[in-house]
């Protein structure tokens, strides 16, 4: 019996085509082939899924998603199924970050309507199951991009900043956490505006 | 020659006409900057420069300029008015017209001169006026900009220029060279005579050989002398260049590597700050985890929800499974309990008791034969079937039973996630848990190097302007040549070093040839000629011989004698400029080519070699002055000493001190100055006890910053 996460990690999730351009592009390498990664310079993150791993962690916390375009041609893969994500060993100054699939995957599982008693008496199939995961995913991943959108197009350079991705999640921890003491909005941190909350 | 008037006609800011008169002794030219100080200085150079015919239209004041109509012109003059063997003028000017909108030519350089005469004022050339009473070379000794134009002994052939031009010391050498030539002939003449005398003849010859052999060699020593010795001052004189920018170069090399240093720290904190890129740490660091521990928990409790639904589910499956069975098998022992209660069980007699039984044609229960083909043969044979099918079935029912259960649960999944649960508790848990502080803490971290890059930061730019101004205070010297500076002056040390052995070796080996000369020469002097022709030749010789002697020695001595004299009023000069002051003590160092040099000396005897700046000034000061004096002296002839901004080096105290005295010492002195202002008003009080005439020069008010043509100079005479 092949493993469900197994399964799950050889798919792909879908995202919106108009996400490529005013998202994916600007913050990744994706697009640029190894021989143009000089000119990729100043992109905040590497590999296309990066951005769709934040996007998909802003809409897991805030626990809100958002349904995908009908029409398929209007949806699109990435050409790194999840197996691949967070395998970055040859990319200089990053280190792999594999790990972060088991924590999505279980953060799927946990939020995903999927009737396991069902799926182990063989009532369901693994791949309706893994259907159901990958809904989630998408739909998570798309409350993210659209939340990234609206903040750029308020201001266009929101996320141009050393901590502008971080603040984001900064500021979703629970009250009680210990970085929400830390004044990361000093102005030896960033010079100017500081994001708004998510509240 | 004693300056009587000067006048300056649209010279630059000298708009129309400006007059200055002259005392025989000093005369204060005071202004701030920009009033016009440096050019009436310059206007003076331009007046006194022989070599250049051609009008510069850049002389021409810009506010005359301004004014000229088209077809209109005017003149540049600068003109003075002195006493050298009766009144004099030189007058330099030219003409600029205006030919058009915007264009301007000059034209017409003129040099006029004219000498007051019993006849009358006559015109002479201006030029040839320059040249006999005041050439370039008086010049040189007389007008001087800025502090560091004072040094007139820099140039190795100065004194001896000077001694030749204001010392009756030159007279000597005609008659130097007159005796030199007496002697040499009277020699030659005694030498040829003498080889008719054949009792001194070879002696003379050998002698005289010897005497030719040693002068050359002398001639050559003395000549290498003299340029070793300007070798060694070359060096000296780098050296000193070098020196002034010693202190300079030791500061600028000192900060450079505390830069270095602190570049060095502020990549380090770069560096550090660099490292933590805190939007991919969110990735790499797995820090998008923070806000994770919840939803972390939510999967822990669906995960072991579905685990105990499943195995609560399985165990009553396996109950009711349990129960099923123990039902059959209780009927099945029932109904064989019913049906065959005689029977003897299927397992007696067993299997091998049978088969030997069929062997043996007998049964051996009942005792009876049982032949091959009879009923109790067959019997037999069914009996041991039937057991043996029993044996079989009970194989099969010995079997493990849940081979033969049907499953509830045919996957795995809840297993699968319920052991994922497991893997991402515990001690994975508390790394996920922990990464809100690591996040803090990192971030803490990051604005610690940032306070400290900052720190170091504004250390570099104080650093930086430290630098500026050490590369301000070299003026102009190229931080290149700072860097060079050290490893040029132990270059320049060596060469000296060499040079100066060098001379001392020379001037044994030309004192030991000077020795071998007399040596010889008395020797020539001690042979009694035999024939009294030759003895009369010889006579003759010896006279000239000491004729040339004296004059050797009395030059010598009255240049030792001029140079002493120098000496004296100079120190004088110093001791009275620096009443209230260290001052030190001149002396002028004679060099091989009968020159000399200025060096400042403590009373215990060492140089002073980096004497400050007012030292320095005071010095050349009372060596000019004493130059005037003597050369007064000699020459009946005064000249007057003009000065653009002499004493910048000096003090509030020390200015009052200096001027007090120059203004008792009888000489004509200009000085052009901006001291006893402030704020850019006199201060009268101090002014007034001068006795001096004082002239204050200042721009014209409702001037414009940015435009040129509203910038004129007023010339008001204070007293």
């Amino acid at each position: 019996m092949e493993k469900l996460y197994d399964l799950w990690a050889n798919r792909n999730p879908e995202y919106e085509v108009k996400y490529d351009d005013t998202i994916i592009k600007t913050f990744c390498d994706y697009g640029k082939g190894t021989t143009m990664f000089q000119e990729a310079r100043g992109k905040i993150f590497g590999a296309g899924y990066e951005i769709l791993i934040i996007a998909f962690f802003i809409g897991l916390y805030k626990d809100q998603r958002k349904t995908l375009v009908g029409d398929s041609s209007k949806r699109k893969v990435l050409g790194q199924p999840i197996k691949f994500w967070g395998n970055l060993d040859s990319k200089p100054g990053r280190v792999s970050y594999s790990n972060i699939r088991k924590y999505i995957y279980a953060a799927l599982v946990a939020r995903s309507d999927v009737d396991f008693i069902a799926l182990d008496k063989g009532e369901i199939t693994n791949r309706k199951a893994v259907d159901i995961l990958m809904t989630t995913m998408e739909e998570y991943i798309n409350w993210g991009l659209d939340f990234i959108e609206e903040k750029m197009e308020d201001n266009p350079n929101y996320f141009f900043k050393d901590t502008a991705f971080l603040r984001v999640f900064l500021d979703m921890l629970p009250k009680h956490a210990t970085a929400q003491k830390v004044d990361y909005n000093a102005k030896s941190i960033e010079d100017d505006d500081t994001p708004e909350s998510l509240d | 020659m004693i300056i009587k008037n000067i006048l300056i006609r649209n010279f630059r800011s000298y708009y129309g006409e400006n007059s200055f008169d002259f005392s025989n002794g000093l005369t204060l030219i005071i202004g701030d900057n920009g009033d016009g100080k440096t050019t009436f200085f310059e206007a003076l150079q331009w007046l006194f420069n022989t070599t250049v015919d051609t009008p510069n239209i850049e002389n021409f004041s810009e506010m005359r300029k301004s004014q000229l109509e088209v077809g209109e012109n005017d003149s540049v003059t600068v003109s003075i008015t002195f006493d050298h063997n009766g009144i004099k003028t030189i007058e330099k000017r030219f003409i600029v017209e205006r030919y058009g909108k915007d264009r301007y030519r000059a034209l017409n350089q003129e040099f006029r001169g004219y000498e007051e005469k019993d006849s009358g004022r006559t015109p002479v050339d201006g030029k040839i006026l320059v040249l006999r009473c005041f050439d370039a070379f008086l010049q040189r000794f007389s007008m001087f900009k800025g502090e560091s134009d004072l040094n007139v002994f820099n140039d190795s052939d100065a004194f001896k220029q000077l001694v030749a031009k204001f010392s009756d010391l030159k007279e000597f050498d005609k008659y130097v060279s007159y005796t030199e030539e007496f002697e040499r002939k009277s020699n030659s003449a005694f030498v040829k005579e003498s080889k008719s005398d054949e009792k001194i003849s070879k002696q003379v010859e050998q002698f005289d050989a010897k005497l030719v052999e040693v002068r050359r060699l002398l001639s050559n020593a003395e000549k290498e002398l003299r340029e070793t010795e300007a070798s060694a001052n070359l060096f000296r004189g780098k050296i000193e260049d070098l020196e002034k920018h010693k202190e300079t170069s030791e500061k600028y090399s000192e900060i450079k590597k505390r830069i270095e240093a602190k570049k060095t720290e502020a990549a380090k904190y770069r560096g550090s700050i660099a490292a933590n890129n805190f939007n991919v740490n969110l990735l790499d660091k797995l820090w998008v985890l923070c806000v994770f521990p919840a939803v972390l928990k939510e999967f822990q409790a669906k995960s072991s929800a579905f685990s105990k639904a499943k195995r609560t589910q399985n165990e009553q499956f396996i109950k009711e499974l349990a129960k099923n069975e123990g039902k059959k098998e209780a009927y099945d022992e029932i109904t064989q309990l019913v049906n065959g209660a005689s029977r003897m069980p299927w397992y007696l007699p067993g299997e091998a008791e049978m088969e030997e039984m069929i062997h043996d044609h007998i049964c051996k229960v009942c005792g009876r034969e049982a032949p091959e083909g009879s009923e109790a043969y067959r019997f037999m044979c069914e009996k041991l079937e039937e057991h043996r099918r029993h044996a079989l079935a009970e194989a099969e029912a010995n079997k493990p039973k849940d081979q033969e259960t049907k499953e509830l649960f045919e996957n795995d999944y809840i297993e699968e996630i319920h052991s994922l649960s497991l893997g991402l508790g515990g001690f994975n848990e508390s790394i996920v848990t922990g990464k809100a502080a690591e996040i803090g803490g990192c971030i803490e971290l990051v604005n610690t190097f940032k306070r400290k890059l900052a720190e170091v930061e504004r250390d570099l730019e104080e650093m930086d302007e430290e630098k500026a101004r050490i590369l301000i205070q070299a003026e102009g010297v190229s931080e290149e040549m700072l860097d060079k500076s050290f490893q040029d002056l132990k270059g320049y040390f060596d060469q000296k070093g060499k040079a100066e052995k060098r001379a001392l070796e020379l001037e044994q080996k030309i004192h030991e040839l000077k020795g071998q000369r007399d040596y010889y020469k008395e020797q020539i002097d001690a042979l009694a000629p035999g024939k009294g022709q030759v003895r009369v030749y010889k006579k003759v010789h010896d006279a000239f011989d000491y004729i040339l002697r004296a004059f050797v020695g009395a030059k010598d001595k009255n240049l030792t004698m001029f140079l002493e004299s120098l000496e004296d009023r100079a120190n004088d000069y110093l001791r009275r400029l620096n009443a209230n002051d260290f001052h030190g003590i001149v002396k002028l160092i004679r060099t091989a080519e009968d020159s000399a040099i200025i060096k400042l000396y403590s009373s215990n005897g060492s140089e002073i070699k980096k004497p400050s700046g007012s030292q320095q000034t005071t010095m050349y000061m009372s060596v000019l002055f004493a130059i005037s004096d003597l050369t007064t002296l000699k020459r009946e002839e005064d000249y007057p000493l003009i000065f653009d901004a002499a004493t910048s080096s000096f003090g509030d105290a020390k200015e009052q001190d200096f001027y007090n005295i120059i203004d008792h010492i009888n000489k004509q002195c200009i000085i052009v100055t901006k001291d006893f202002l402030d704020r850019s008003e006199l201060r009268m009080a101090e002014i007034d006890k001068l006795t001096c005439s004082v002239y204050r020069i200042r721009k014209a008010e409702g001037y414009n910053k940015d435009d040129l043509s509203t910038i004129r100079t007023t010339v008001v005479k204070v007293k």
